[in-house]
């Protein structure tokens, strides 16, 4: 009878063992047959994009248990070493940077065409920022690279110094622009200013306006250009020449080592007008408060442009799946992610970022970046310049500031730059 | 008993030159055949090197950017390492003649090489040179000398020489503490017979502390002609984006090698990895050439006391 009881007792530990160990045995094999996608984020892991980007990535494991993520949150140095490390073999799965197209390119990146289709990658990224991706591409139509932040580049002003000066109206042509530099003169305020980060914006948006992108980009690559020669080049050296005699520049433009103009300058309200990207209200709203009347227009026309006044520049970060990947239906995934509604709102609301999918409403400090995207007839590249070559920018960088410095002429400063390029 | 002493030998030689070979052989030997290629990427495999002959080379000394960058280092080591081993000296004489205060004094001229350069060069192009508050307009305004208050230092006109003066005063202490000690070992019974010999202490200073820092000296001018060399980090913090008034060969190595970032994801920078390699060859045999010139210009003479 004792041994029947014992019998009993063994048998349904014995059970109980199997069973558990079979559930453990099961957890694992769930465990080993879940896929890592490596993600490398172009932020760092305290950064407010990062913390947005997290909880994405929550929702993605949730929805998608059959994946795990594993970030590396490298931070902008990112654009240092996607490069290598993807030729030295290293297995990522989705990178983001701003520089994909320029350091990546077609050659280390993945064609995911086949993996987009019938995503909400398709349906919901806009479609300028779409066409604008594809711009980097051979063929114009593939999918390399998947747009991730959008921005406007543009010239922002003080709607509060606007109002004091009398301007009703923006000003669209450049008489118009000097008319209106003058009447923040009258009022007391410095019109415009700038840091050395964003010399180029100045001298290529006004090139660009008369000659369009393939032109400054080849001014900005190609040494023995006869295009130095452009009569345009020489009404953009005088117009800033100009500028500068007539003190339409903040004292001390043409010197200020980034961030002292968009910081000192046009946060306190001293200047006007800062030529910049969207991301500055989110960059400088510790400096402007709550109370900053934030504006943005289009650059003006200057006398012959070319390219419609309705014009702004723009751009993106990208997000890739590098030739490494491992997963790459998985990576494309987690970019859905990356760009759904809820991920894109969280980022407008904690980081001011311009959402890359439409629908979503803008914050009023960028209100107006809004209104000139949906005003736009035309975008083109940031700097007007698909790529640069940072030596040239850096001879016509020197003698750029002087120019605005009011130390050299316009004349002088085509001569100086044509004398160091050839 | 030779065999095992030659065994013991290897043993204790062999991770260091396995180490040498590595970390400095193969890479030095890597970038200088690299110098003669053109490289799309630091990684790309050799399959896709195309090979130039001397065009890096003859690109660099055409540049005009890297010719700027050549006058820009002349500059630093020139000017630079007069005024900073010349203050370096002052002071480590003046601190070595029984001041009040020394251990301060100390400290505080050293305090600006404890400071990250980074942070330093951005007090430097924030702060002190702001032109509206800045600490130089603000003392300048106080003295009442106005010509000196209106310097814009980070002016294209001065933004080099802006630079320079902070560099200059970031690096005295280092400097100050490395003549300090060669001053400090000079036995002190040699100044006593030289005041009783009726020597003033400009004398001593030309007569005995000079000479008997002699190699101290060499190490020093060694040691600023490296730094100037490979100055990088202050010529970056006081341009953002690469200029003339500011670039340096291994700030345009660096260009070169990596690009610019648009700064926006726009108009990045296209990479020359190879003009980069022949950069880095012609600044190592910069240094060398210097290090041979100042050897011979000063040689090697300990004298014994």
């Amino acid at each position: 009878m004792k041994k029947s009881i014992w019998k009993k007792v063994l048998s349904i530990t014995m059970a109980a063992a199997m069973l558990t160990g079979a559930s453990a045995q099961a957890v694992l094999a769930e465990e080993a047959e879940k896929q890592t996608i490596v993600y490398w984020a172009q932020w760092s892991e305290n950064e407010t994009q990062a913390e947005v980007l997290k909880d994405a990535i929550a929702r993605f494991e949730e929805a998608n248990p059959e994946y795990t993520v594993e970030v590396n949150w490298a931070g902008r140095t990112v654009r240092d070493i996607m490069r290598t490390s993807i030729e030295a073999g290293s297995v990522i799965d989705v990178i983001e940077s701003s520089d994909i197209p320029a350091q990546l390119g077609e050659e280390f990146c993945m064609n995911i065409t086949e993996y987009v289709k019938g995503t909400k990658l398709e349906t919901d990224i806009t479609e300028g920022m779409i066409a604008f991706a594809r711009l980097f591409t051979t063929d114009k139509e593939s999918w390399y690279f998947v747009p991730a932040q959008p921005f406007v580049g543009t010239i922002f002003y003080n709607k509060a110094i606007f109002a004091e000066a009398g301007i009703e109206e923006l000003p669209e042509t450049w008489t118009e622009f000097m008319d209106c530099c003058q009447k923040i003169v009258d009022a007391g305020y410095a019109p415009l200013t700038a840091d050395d980060a964003y010399l180029p914006l100045l001298y290529n948006v006004y090139m660009g306006s008369m000659l369009g992108v393939d032109a400054v980009t080849e001014l900005m690559n190609e040494t023995s250009t006869e295009l130095w020669d452009d009569p345009a080049v020489e009404q953009m050296a005088k117009a800033y020449e100009e500028m500068a005699s007539k003190g339409y520049f903040a004292e001390g433009t043409g010197s200020f080592v980034f961030p002292t103009a968009q910081n000192t300058e046009f946060a306190l309200g001293t200047t006007a007008m800062y030529i910049n990207g969207s991301w500055l209200p989110n960059e400088v709203a510790e400096i402007t408060g709550d109370d900053f009347q934030w504006g943005a227009m289009f650059f003006p026309s200057p006398d012959g442009a070319q390219e419609p006044y309705t014009t702004y520049m723009t751009g993106c970060q990208f997000y890739a799946v590098p030739t490494t990947s491992e997963n790459p239906e998985g990576a494309v995934k987690l970019i859905e992610e990356f760009t759904s509604e809820q991920t894109q709102q969280d980022l407008l609301e904690k980081c001011q970022c311009i959402p890359v999918i439409g629908g979503l409403d803008l914050p009023d400090n960028l209100a107006d970046c809004g209104t000139l995207m949906e005003e736009a007839t035309n975008a083109v590249p940031w700097n007007y310049c698909l790529t640069t070559n940072s030596e040239i920018q850096g001879i016509v960088n020197a003698s750029f500031a002087k120019l605005i410095a009011g130390d050299i002429t316009g004349e002088e400063f085509v001569e100086e730059v044509r004398g160091q390029l050839n | 008993m030779k065999k095992r002493n030659k065994i013991f030998i290897a043993l204790n030689l062999g991770p260091t030159l396995l180490c040498f070979l590595l970390i400095f052989a193969y890479p030095l030997l890597r970038t200088i055949l690299m110098s003669f290629y053109e490289i799309p990427a630091m990684s790309s495999p050799m399959s896709k090197w195309k090979f130039v002959g001397l065009d890096n080379y003859y690109a660099m000394f055409h540049n005009s950017l890297f010719l700027s960058s050549l006058k820009n280092i002349f500059r630093i080591w020139l000017v630079g390492g007069v005024l900073t081993l010349g203050l370096a000296l002052f002071y480590a004489v003046i601190l070595s003649s029984g001041v009040k205060g020394k251990k301060f004094w100390r400290s505080a001229i050293y305090l600006p090489n404890t400071v990250n350069a980074v942070a330093l060069s951005t007090m430097w192009t924030q702060y002190i040179f702001q032109t509206k508050f800045g600490l130089l307009k603000s003392l300048f305004t106080a003295l009442g000398i106005e010509s000196l208050a209106k310097i814009n230092w980070t002016s294209p006109s001065y933004l080099f020489w802006g630079m320079l003066f902070s560099y200059v005063l970031g690096s005295t202490g280092y400097f100050m503490l490395i003549f300090l000690a060669g001053i400090e070992r000079i036995p002190g019974d040699i100044y006593e017979s030289a005041t009783i010999d009726g020597a003033n202490g400009w004398t001593m200073f030309w007569k005995l502390t000079l000479p008997l820092i002699r190699d101290v000296m060499r190490t020093a001018m060694t040691l600023w002609t490296i730094g100037a060399v490979n100055f990088f980090t202050w010529a970056k913090m006081f341009s953002a984006q690469i200029s003339a008034t500011t670039v340096t060969p291994v700030y345009y190595l660096y260009n070169k090698i990596f690009g610019t970032a648009g700064g926006a994801g726009m108009g990045t920078g296209t990479t020359d990895v190879g003009g980069g390699a022949a950069i880095g060859v012609f600044v190592a045999l910069l240094v060398l050439v210097v290090y041979f010139i100042m050897n011979r210009l000063l040689k090697r003479e300990v004298y014994e006391y």
